[in-house]
């Protein structure tokens, strides 16, 4: 999906996929708003022959809405041509906010799907680390002694003893299972915002189009605020908070996790080297648990453990805490936003009626 | 010859001698937070440098500039065609247009001052707890989002992760020993018994404390990952909250962001300082966890293990489960902490949402509805 996003406004600038619906209608927009003022036009010259000064203070007041509605479709085309002009990526750069991967990105609806794609990545990352981790302390087998028939060789008293003694740590890997538990369903539903992010330009594009048009006319004024309200939270505030949140949290997990991995010798980030990792893990677990005091150093073990804290304590954040603050400043700017300009539209109660 | 040999490697399991802590993650959680918090300026530091931001706020200023001058336009037009809507929408935008200037002007200088903030009240509320905890008059408070991270990781879960090692032998000790069955069967005819198999219930207590050290241990990393997240990403939301909340329309989106900055850039991290520096100390400033122990070092003497494992199952379990439940308690403590905070931030991001322009920031509804 990424791809076909990167591949498709790479085809089209970002400025031109975003005006073409709106060139498309803005004929038809500005013909409508002069069909609508001519017929206001009439009904302010009737009433002032009726002698209905309501019907006049009426007809003034829509054609304010109208004219202002135009200047709209106006203010859109002006802003979007120069703002997606604007080389925003680089000041990202600057602050350090890209991804490795994302470097290519020529705009933020790139970016922030590239972003969120990074985040995915890593989420998914952790989930096999996990899972690999779980298959391999379950193959750890444990010895069992049994004397019993040896015993019997010696006097055939039938006497003997059998033990158990497992050499795997089997709460971690139960907890290990636990958390793959709740990660994965999380890492799920967090794939819906990739959907979203890929979504974004034509829900802003389409939908600012058709709401600057409804808006023009007087019966549909409401319901085009609505749309706008939508096409902007979601088409344009939604992206660049996804570029701004996600994009901080997948150069910290690369940088973060990176500098522990240096001093490991071994890295979470490397699919290579986690049977050198789990097996280090491992080995540490294991002695400690025998009651012996492990080969490798605090150092190295410190930062074996640092790196999962970091790489799953920043997966965590990004799975709850952050779409949560993200979506809490999106359903704030539509909810007001619509109120203002039109009809209050609910994005959350929407959402989670759907839900 | 093959039962002396199988004898003997059992001999030589219960001969292993345990020490008290093989390893120690004591300073792993110090060693973590300063990597994270200091983060070079031309890295990952970059994005918390205010000095980027200024151009933002430059051109804040002039927005509310060229808002104000078409507020008096427009009320000038209101006036001169008696139109009062248009008369007290200019009223209204221009107290708004006012208070952005307000902001910027407070802004301008750089985050020392909301810093400053942050600093007292998280100050303030450590004299106040500190009488509580009886270590009056031995810290000095001294704020900061490191030290708070500090706090969580060197004092939660470090704690924690040596509380979990610590464990780990006794656990094995007990879970090899209850599957231990002596038979007597001669001639195929007779009985076993597993005379340790009582401590099978013991072991599970023994795994639930572990996964509760996790669990605790998982909490504390959570909240100082949030805390390094707030630290070095937030200062973005007040700059473009500030730039957003120029614009009449965009007023909502930058009302709600600068509430979150306030919430939990200032608030947040100031309320739980106190709650955090309280997480190594448990009644009477003693240290927490230090009741969780194994038995002592057993000998090749089978009858002298066992009988030290069945004295350990008396008194001694149960002041080890004393020792963990008193612990816990107080990392439950921290976890209401990181509730009361959490739950006073959200509200408070209502207030400012309210005062900023952002009536709708109603977060609690939202909440309930992620939960």
């Amino acid at each position: 999906m990424i791809d076909m996003l990167v591949g498709f406004v790479l085809a089209t600038s970002i400025g031109s996929y975003l005006t073409s619906p709106i060139a498309a209608w803005m004929p038809i927009a500005a013909l409508a708003a002069l069909v609508v003022l001519f017929i206001l036009g009439l009904i302010y010259s009737f009433s002032s022959l009726l002698g209905r000064t309501e019907f006049r203070t009426w007809v003034r007041a829509k054609i304010y809405d109208t004219f202002f509605s135009l200047i709209l479709v106006f203010i859109f085309f002006a802003v979007v041509t120069t703002f997606f002009a604007i080389p925003i990526e680089q000041s990202y750069q600057a602050l350090n906010l890209v991804p490795q991967n994302c470097v290519s990105s020529t705009d933020f609806y790139s970016l922030s799907a590239c972003d969120m794609h990074e985040f995915l990545s890593d989420t998914f990352t952790l989930n096999s680390f996990l899972y690999s981790a779980i298959v391999v302390i379950a193959l750890v087998p444990s010895v069992k002694i049994d004397t019993e028939s040896l015993f019997s060789e010696i006097a055939s008293s039938g006497l003997g003893f059998s033990v158990e003694i497992p050499l795997s740590p089997v709460s971690v890997s139960v907890y290990f299972g636990q958390l793959l538990g709740v990660l994965f369903p999380l890492f799920a539903l967090n794939q819906m915002q990739l959907l979203l992010l890929s979504a974004a330009p034509l829900i802003f594009a389409v939908l600012m189009a058709a709401g600057l048009t409804a808006r023009i006319f007087g019966i549909t004024r409401t319901f085009g605020g609505a749309l706008i309200a939508f096409a902007m939270g979601l088409g344009l505030l939604y992206p660049l908070l996804v570029s701004l949140t996600y994009g901080f949290v997948d150069t910290g997990i690369s940088t973060a996790v990176t500098s522990q991995c240096a001093i490991a010798g071994v890295c979470i980030l490397n699919f290579q080297e986690w049977g050198s990792l789990i097996f280090s893990l491992l080995a540490v677990l294991i002695t400690v648990t025998i009651g012996q005091i492990p080969g490798i150093s605090q150092t190295v073990i410190n930062a074996m453990f640092g790196q999962l804290i970091i790489y799953g304590g920043m997966i965590a954040v990004g799975l709850t805490l952050i779409p949560f603050l993200n979506f809490l400043v999106v359903d704030t700017f539509i909810i007001d936003f619509s109120r203002a300009i039109g009809e209050k539209m609910d994005l959350m109660s929407l959402l989670g009626s759907l839900v | 010859m093959k039962g002396i040999v199988l004898a003997t490697l059992f001999l030589a399991f219960l001969a292993i001698s345990q020490s008290a802590s093989a390893i120690s993650f004591n300073g792993l959680g110090t060693a973590l937070c300063n990597n994270l918090f200091n983060q070079p300026i031309t890295g990952l530091g970059a994005v918390a440098n205010t000095a980027y931001y200024t151009p933002l706020l430059q051109i804040s200023f002039l927005i509310v500039i060229g808002v104000l001058t078409v507020l008096g336009l427009t009320y000038g037009i209101g006036t001169a065609f008696g139109i009062e809507v248009l008369k007290n929408f200019s009223r209204t935008e221009a107290l708004e247009s006012v208070f952005n200037l307000v902001l910027i002007i407070l802004i301008f200088p750089g985050l020392f001052a909301l810093q400053g903030i942050s600093t007292f009240l998280g100050n303030i509320g450590q004299e106040a707890v500190l009488p509580i905890s009886q270590q009056s008059g031995t810290t000095t408070p001294t704020y900061s989002m490191q030290q708070l991270c500090t706090n969580y990781m060197e004092q939660g879960l470090s704690t924690t992760l040596n509380g979990v090692i610590g464990l780990l032998p006794c656990l094995y000790y007990f879970s090899t020993m209850s599957t231990l069955e002596l038979s007597f069967m001669p001639n195929d005819f007779g009985f076993s018994v597993k005379p340790f198999a009582g401590w099978y219930p013991w072991t599970q207590v023994l795994n639930i404390e572990v996964e509760l050290y996790i669990l605790v241990g998982g909490l504390m990393s959570g909240v100082s990952m949030f805390l390094f997240i707030i630290y070095f990403l937030f200062p973005i939301f007040l700059y473009a909250g500030i730039l957003l909340r120029s614009f009449p329309w965009t007023r909502a989106a930058g009302g709600s962001m600068l509430s979150l900055f306030i919430a939990f850039y200032m608030i947040f991290p100031a309320l739980l300082y106190p709650f955090s520096s309280q997480l190594s100390l448990g009644p009477g400033g003693n240290p927490l966890f230090s009741a969780v122990s194994c038995p002592a070092t057993i000998t090749l003497s089978i009858l002298q293990a066992v009988t030290g494992y069945s004295s350990y199952l008396g008194t001694s379990a149960a002041i080890e489960m004393q020792g963990f439940v008193s612990g816990l308690a107080y990392s439950m403590m921290q976890v209401f902490g990181v509730a009361i905070a959490f739950i006073i931030s959200y509200d408070l991001l209502e207030r400012f949402g309210d005062l900023l322009g952002a009536p709708s920031l109603r977060s609690g509804k939202l909440l309930q509805k992620v939960i």
